[in-house]
């Protein structure tokens, strides 16, 4: 099936997914404007490429409950989990919408986490995605999540966050070959993001806060 | 189906300006409902989870049937264009404390433009104040034209802030048709009755499979789809 309008419906952030309400972690990190394009890559090189290998994974046709677990335990922090588990629900919705007769329906029924990037990999088979460009939009998504969320944190204009992304387009397209890259029986990325964990976990008991993650 | 297949919660859906009353309107409704439905509240604030911590705090239900959503700023999306946090947060509370009769979606105030999408709200009310000037009902939009009940809010103060609690009366009768406008002080318990009335009867027409979510939705063309009756509406608006 020839999917590239689809899989610019499944990158386009005005499609219902749910992620106007996440800013990638941007808002528990409290940043000035200059840092966020650092914190960026940093994301990008950790969690943003284990999440992208598992979403790769799942897309090239691994077990998606064995993918849940193994995402489950790269993720140390219960809201992680939980943010994950969320915006994989608001995907799924939409997956089960597009494609109600593929493997996502049986996935969706068993799985109790529906981790966003196994959920992702389903939809990009499902879309007729390769693993190397449904780990591409893992990525992209990951970077898009926290750049759009910028505007809203920091003085900082729109424009300039929309650079930002376009500067990390080569760091995306070289962290897609390797999430990608990774076989059936290699073990998964596994990045240890202490401050990342420690701050989304003090979030998540902020009261005052736009986001959810 | 099966036979005892249980319906879920009729949505109720509570938008409107900020500082209408939403919140106090919630929990009126949770003080006059509680003892015969079994409730739950999912609120949007803007950017802290004051609303859930207010209705919290006045005791009308147990703590864990009030759960707060984060918008990340876009309260108006969160209820119309991308309800994915606010489906996620009304089945995850049916599923934690259910079988629940009725939720209560609070949107986060907001302008006259929004109103909730028929995917999250099954049937929404739409409240103003007479504190925010007694030319609203005139100005219309989607939400006082055709919310399934206008409430108008705080008409104990009107004289203090000279507004003309008839004029808005008269205002939203000439915009909404056949659809029902209550005038409420939440600190009047037979106003708060008559509202626990409307959401009541919502309720028995879900039950009953009879309802229908009827979207107010976008700023649009003057219609009467929902009337019975012929009218004499020929207005020529332009929004």
């Amino acid at each position: 099936m020839a999917s590239s309008a689809l899989e610019l419906l499944l990158a386009d952030g005005r499609t219902p997914t749910g992620g106007f309400a996440h800013s990638g972690g941007l808002e528990a990190a409290a940043l000035t404007a200059p840092e966020v394009a650092h914190f960026l890559r940093a994301r990008l090189r950790t969690v943003g490429l284990a999440e992208a290998a598992v979403a790769a994974r799942a897309a090239a046709g691994d077990d998606p409950l064995d993918l849940d677990d193994a995402w489950a335990a790269r993720t140390p922090v219960p809201a992680w989990r939980d943010t994950g588990r969320r915006l994989g629900r608001a995907l799924l919705r939409l997956a089960l919408r597009l494609w109600p007769d593929s493997p996502l329906e049986p996935y969706a029924a068993a799985s109790s986490l529906t981790p966003r990037p196994v959920v992702l990999g389903l939809a990009g088979a499902a879309a007729g995605m390769e693993p190397l460009a449904v780990a591409r939009l893992s990525l992209y998504d990951d970077a898009a999540t926290v750049t759009s969320a910028a505007p809203k944190l920091l003085a900082v204009d729109a424009l300039d966050a929309a650079a930002w992304l376009a500067d990390v387009a080569p760091l995306i397209d070289a962290l897609a070959a390797r999430a990608a890259a990774v076989g059936p029986t290699d073990p998964l990325p596994a990045p240890a993001t202490p401050l990342l964990d420690r701050r989304a976990h003090l979030h998540h008991t902020e009261d005052r806060r736009l986001f959810v993650s | 189906m099966s036979a005892d297949f249980t319906p879920r919660a009729l949505r109720v859906g509570i938008a409107g300006p900020v500082g209408t009353g939403k919140s106090s309107l919630a929990a009126a409704l949770c003080g006059a409902l509680a003892d015969e439905l079994r409730l739950g509240v999912v609120t949007n604030d803007i950017y802290t989870d004051e609303d859930a911590r207010f209705l919290r705090s006045q005791g009308v239900l147990p703590p864990e049937r009030i759960v707060a959503v984060q918008t990340g700023c876009c309260p108006h999306t969160a209820i119309r264009d991308d309800v994915s946090e606010n489906l996620l947060a009304v089945e995850t509370l049916e599923a934690a404390e259910g079988p629940l009769d009725v939720v209560f979606v609070e949107s986060g105030g907001d302008n006259l433009t929004a109103t909730f999408s028929p995917a999250l709200a099954d049937t929404q009310i739409f409240v103003l104040d007479c504190a925010g000037g007694d030319d609203v009902p005139r100005k219309g939009g989607p939400g006082v034209e055709r919310a399934d009940l206008l409430v108008i809010n705080k008409v104990d103060i009107a004289p203090l802030v000279g507004a003309s609690v008839e004029r808005m009366l008269a205002d939203a009768g000439d915009r909404r048709g056949d659809r029902p406008t209550l005038p409420t002080s939440l600190r009047a318990s037979e106003d708060v009755a008559r509202v626990a009335d409307w959401v009541r009867s919502e309720l028995a027409r879900h039950q009953a499979g009879d309802l229908v979510p009827a979207d107010p939705g976008p700023m649009a063309p003057h219609v009467h789809a929902h009337d019975d009756h012929d009218h004499d509406h020929a207005h020529a608006h332009t929004h």
